[in-house]
């Protein structure tokens, strides 16, 4: 923290009004196996401290690898040249939402020490989860299992008071069965797509996923996917799992609600939006069953903190109310452009970044029923599920996404599996379509490690809780096959 | 940056830490960079950041089992932590892994594309050019939103056989989204560069072309889905082509049956008119004459004429093949198989203008947005255009579109039905790191499945 406050004393002579700096240290631990062997195995530390200065309204950013008192003193004082040269194509000064200086610490839920546990035993562990995904079938060509340790200590300062020290442990593991024929490549992976699944969490995470319990499923769905079905190409209901919708939310939600983009910040790189501030409070985003928000408190998620990268306390904030277009994620200079105050949704992927907005946890909220109730009102349909290919227009309107295995419905059950199943559509006439909603009891929160925003890019981990949902007229099988 | 003689010691000191730990062989790679980026949207700067880095990848090999560790500190009490950190992982990995064994020394080629400029430029001097180019918006009454970055990179090598090696470069890039507004039918334009000097970059031209670009797609039109002949300007072939490597240029992905390429070596897989592939040597590169296992970096054509030629292999996925590393291996403790950093595709003898004209129907499209692949070996992919989307008619630009969705596949639609290429390429920035990729606009058909409202 005597470093941090250095580097604000050196921003303050040198002329900024406002500085906030910040001292990460990340430590990592992964390794992935596949078909038995080792595929990579490697520990990670990275330090460095990053300086945000404003200056006549101007922002400049700087940051070191080097944590010298020298580095961080000249770190500081390139951080003010930097806001000083932002000065000269300047149009509109930055305004602060207020914010009351906290001095306090907060540290993410950890029952086992990732650290603590011996890697001989990991290895072991993967090694069981490989040979069950080959087990699977005949052409499972790729057997992958893999866990990751992250732990993040961040120190965060500011002139205006704030002296505040996190600490954040994340845990991930899964498997993946690549199954190859005929031409054809085709994936299961268990839990999720995306490092299995990620949480807030010590190496209990790991244990109460069970990639060795499930892995032979995923060889099996992998293996059977490469005799499957094409998917049709069609108009009809269809049903999608908690993984897939995870990732629906992130990119028809989360973003276009992130008030950088709405304004016009984002352009260059992630896009705009079509959520404009006139349609807060009346837009019709989804059915009225869709309640949408952000919760940077919600425990296990990867998107929870005591305090966002400006000092901001986590909180809860509708999105999505009964359907209807409510809240941003705003930071304290967005949040002042709309007359209020921040949600704490300043974020920023390492030292070496100054934050920006990023999704925290958000979240579908459930309705009641289990998935089986779903598939039930279901005539003619498609189940979907497994992430695989995504893609979405700059607005965050016209969507396409790829799932892992699909599933035909028929009177109501669950039918033939049928393979590279696709679906498309534009945001609300989607979520608009959305007529029913799994209960809590079917409500996963996955953590999505690899959101990728900002230039130079930063690739930030989010949270998504959701239960199976249900929409209609969906096109689905799209392209040609 | 350390310089050479400093990035040798470092080296040097780690190998000794390696030893020390235990270590029977050992890899290390330093990395070290100065990057400093200038952002501006709504026609100011907002978003400026200089950062500089350093990170240390070791690699401990005892009793012919691996393991890696990364620091991004080079003092004594750091390097002897990661280099423990190796071993002790290295230790504890199961039997059978081969092929571990640090390279023998190599000979590499001489070069260097390192620019004192470049490497010197701060925030004053990026912010002057920035506002070159948003003046040309501000003339128009225009919202001007894009970066300027440069970067000074040095990579090292070394291992315990006596292998060494060192590089640096420069890198520059410059990119204009210029807009009519933030609604849903705003005009768009973008243009973009990328360079190894930044005395190459035309800000001011660029600025321009966007401009020019967003005053000519006010007003969009719809149209209906279908297969349309299309022009690609060098952009969106660029993301093609990268997107392309993704699927499959990685000799790990070959060997695994994952690969476009997989079983067809040799063969026809596409338009002989295409001819992709990763060569630093190629015009406007930046030279990085090894990769990250101490290799030589060789040029690979990996589609030549049309046939499937060759793929990226590291020294893993080499054994794998019973071939020899490319020179495109990673680092790091990373996934094994090469990784492409210059990609390029080479032209023709047409224009764009030239294309255009030759259209009786079609649309031109500038660029391609949040393209990504959806079925790797079929080279399925789909994605959105952007900033800049005509409907043709008898050889002219007519109105302009609608951001359309194409749905279509790389190999068997864009790139077989190719017709003309165009005699001069463009080179880009590869956003997601240091690499760069070269292309040339294409005349060819498209598959579009949807739009934008």
């Amino acid at each position: 923290m005597k470093r941090l406050e250095m580097a604000l004393d050196r921003a303050r002579r040198a002329g900024a009004s406002y500085a906030d700096a910040r001292a990460v240290f990340t430590e990592s631990d992964s390794l992935t196996m596949k078909n038995g062997q080792v595929e990579s195995a490697a520990a990670s530390e990275s330090q460095g401290m990053g300086v945000r200065a404003l200056v006549n309204g101007c922002w400049g950013y700087a940051a070191t690898s080097s944590l010298s008192d020298e580095d961080v003193t000249r770190a500081a004082e390139r951080a003010v040249a930097v806001a000083a040269a932002s000065a000269k194509v300047a149009k509109r000064r930055a305004v602060l939402a207020p914010l009351e200086a906290v001095v306090a610490r907060w540290e993410s839920q950890c029952e086992i020490d990732p650290w603590s546990v011996p890697r001989a035993h990991k290895v072991d562990l993967l090694r069981e989860a490989c040979a069950r995904v080959r087990s699977g079938g005949n052409d499972v060509r790729v057997a992958l299992a893999y866990m990751k340790a992250l732990r993040e200590r961040k120190l965060f300062a500011s002139t205006e008071g704030a002296r505040i020290e996190q600490i954040i442990t994340m845990t991930s593991a899964g498997v993946r069965a690549v199954a190859v024929g005929d031409g054809e490549v085709q994936q299961r992976s268990y839990p999720g797509t995306f490092d299995g699944n990620v949480r807030q969490a010590g190496y209990e995470w790991v244990e109460e996923l069970d990639i060795a319990g499930n892995a032979r499923r995923a060889g099996q769905e992998a293996q059977a996917l490469l005799a499957a079905e094409q998917c049709p190409e069609a108009v009809t209901t269809l049903v999608l799992g908690t993984n897939q919708l995870a990732l629906q939310i992130h990119e028809s939600c989360g973003h276009p609600v992130e008030l950088d983009r709405v304004l016009g910040t984002e352009a260059s790189f992630a896009g705009t939006s079509f959520l404009t501030p006139e349609k807060i409070g009346s837009f019709q985003y989804g059915s009225p069953l869709v309640n949408l928000y952000a919760d940077s408190t919600l425990p296990g998620g990867l998107g929870t903190f005591g305090y966002d990268d400006e000092g901001v306390p986590a909180c809860q904030s509708d999105l999505v109310r009964g359907g209807v277009f409510v809240g941003y994620l705003m930071s304290r200079e967005t949040a002042s452009e709309l007359g209020t105050e921040s949600n704490a949704a300043m974020r920023a992927s390492g030292w070496n970044r100054m934050p920006i907005i990023r999704m925290t946890n958000i979240c579908l909220a459930p309705g009641c029923g289990k998935l089986d109730d779903l598939i039930r009102d279901v005539d003619d349909g498609v189940f979907m599920d497994g992430i695989r290919s995504w893609s979405i227009d700059d607005r965050r309107l016209n969507f396409q996404f790829g799932c892992e295995i699909g599933y035909r419905i028929r009177g109501g059950r669950l039918g033939e599996i049928i393979k590279n199943p696709t679906y498309t559509g534009i945001t609300p006439e989607f979520w608009r379509s959305c007529d029913g909603i799994a209960g809590p009891e079917e409500w996963v929160l996955w953590g999505v490690p690899n959101c990728g925003k900002g230039e130079p890019l930063q690739v930030m981990h989010v949270g998504h809780g959701c239960s199976p949902a249900r929409f209609r007229n969906v096109r689905v099988g799209v392209g040609r096959w | 940056m350390v310089g050479r003689e400093g990035a040798l010691e470092i080296l040097g000191q780690a190998l000794s830490c390696l030893a020390q730990a235990g270590a029977d062989a050992g890899e290390v790679v330093l990395l070290s960079e100065r990057d400093g980026l200038t952002r501006f949207a709504n026609s100011q700067i907002h978003q400026s950041s200089d950062v500089e880095d350093v990170r240390l990848q070791l690699k401990a090999v005892v009793d012919a089992k691996e393991g890696w560790a990364t620091a991004n500190g080079v003092n004594g009490e750091a390097m002897a932590r990661a280099a423990r950190a190796a071993c002790d992982i290295a230790r504890v990995q199961p039997e059978g892994d081969s092929g571990v064994e640090p390279a023998e020394p190599q000979a590499y080629e001489d070069a260097e594309t390192f620019d004192e400029p470049t490497a010197a430029a701060g925030p004053e001097a990026r912010a002057d050019a920035v506002a070159r180019a948003v003046v040309r918006a501000d003339r128009h009454r225009l919202i001007a939103s894009g970066a300027l970055r440069t970067r000074a990179m040095e990579v090292s090598y070394a291992n315990s056989n006596g292998a060494m090696a060192y590089a640096r470069w420069t890198g520059a890039s410059f990119k204009a989204v210029v807009l009519t507004d933030l609604g849903p039918d705003a005009g768009s334009g973008y243009a973009e560069a990328a360079a190894c000097r930044i005395g190459d970059i035309d800000v001011e031209s660029l600025g321009e072309e966007a401009v020019a670009l967003c005053l000519g797609t006010r007003g969009p039109d719809d149209l209906e889905p279908g297969e349309y002949v299309v022009v690609l300007k060098h952009a969106a072939v660029a993301t093609a082509v990268e997107l392309l490597a993704m699927m499959g240029a990685s000799g790990q992905e070959y060997v695994e049956g994952r690969s476009y390429a997989s079983g067809r070596l040799g063969q026809r897989i596409t338009s002989e008119l295409v001819t992709i592939a990763d060569d630093w040597h190629a015009p406007g590169m930046f030279a990085l004459p090894f990769d990250f296992q101490g290799m030589p970096r060789q040029a690979v054509r990996l589609i030549d004429r049309g046939v499937a030629a060759g793929v990226l292999h590291d020294r893993a996925s080499a054994a794998l093949a019973g071939a020899r590393s490319t020179g495109h291996g990673l680092s790091g403790g990373m996934a094994r198989g090469g990784h492409p950093f210059h990609l390029t595709m080479a032209p023709g003898d047409s224009s764009v203008e030239e294309m255009v004209s030759s259209v009786k129907r079609g649309v031109l499209v500038t660029r391609f947005n949040y393209a990504n692949p959806v079925h790797p070996v079929k080279t399925v992919f789909t994605g959105m255009t952007k900033d800049g989307t005509f409907l043709i008619e008898n050889g002219e630009l007519v109105r302009p579109l609608r951001n359309l969705r194409f749905t279509d596949s790389l190999l068997d639609g864009v790139f077989a039905k190719v017709s003309r290429l165009s005699r001069d390429v463009q080179m880009f920035p590869d956003e997601l790191g240091p690499g760069m990729c070269s292309a040339p606009a294409i005349l060819t058909r498209l598959n579009f499945t949807g739009s934008s409202v």
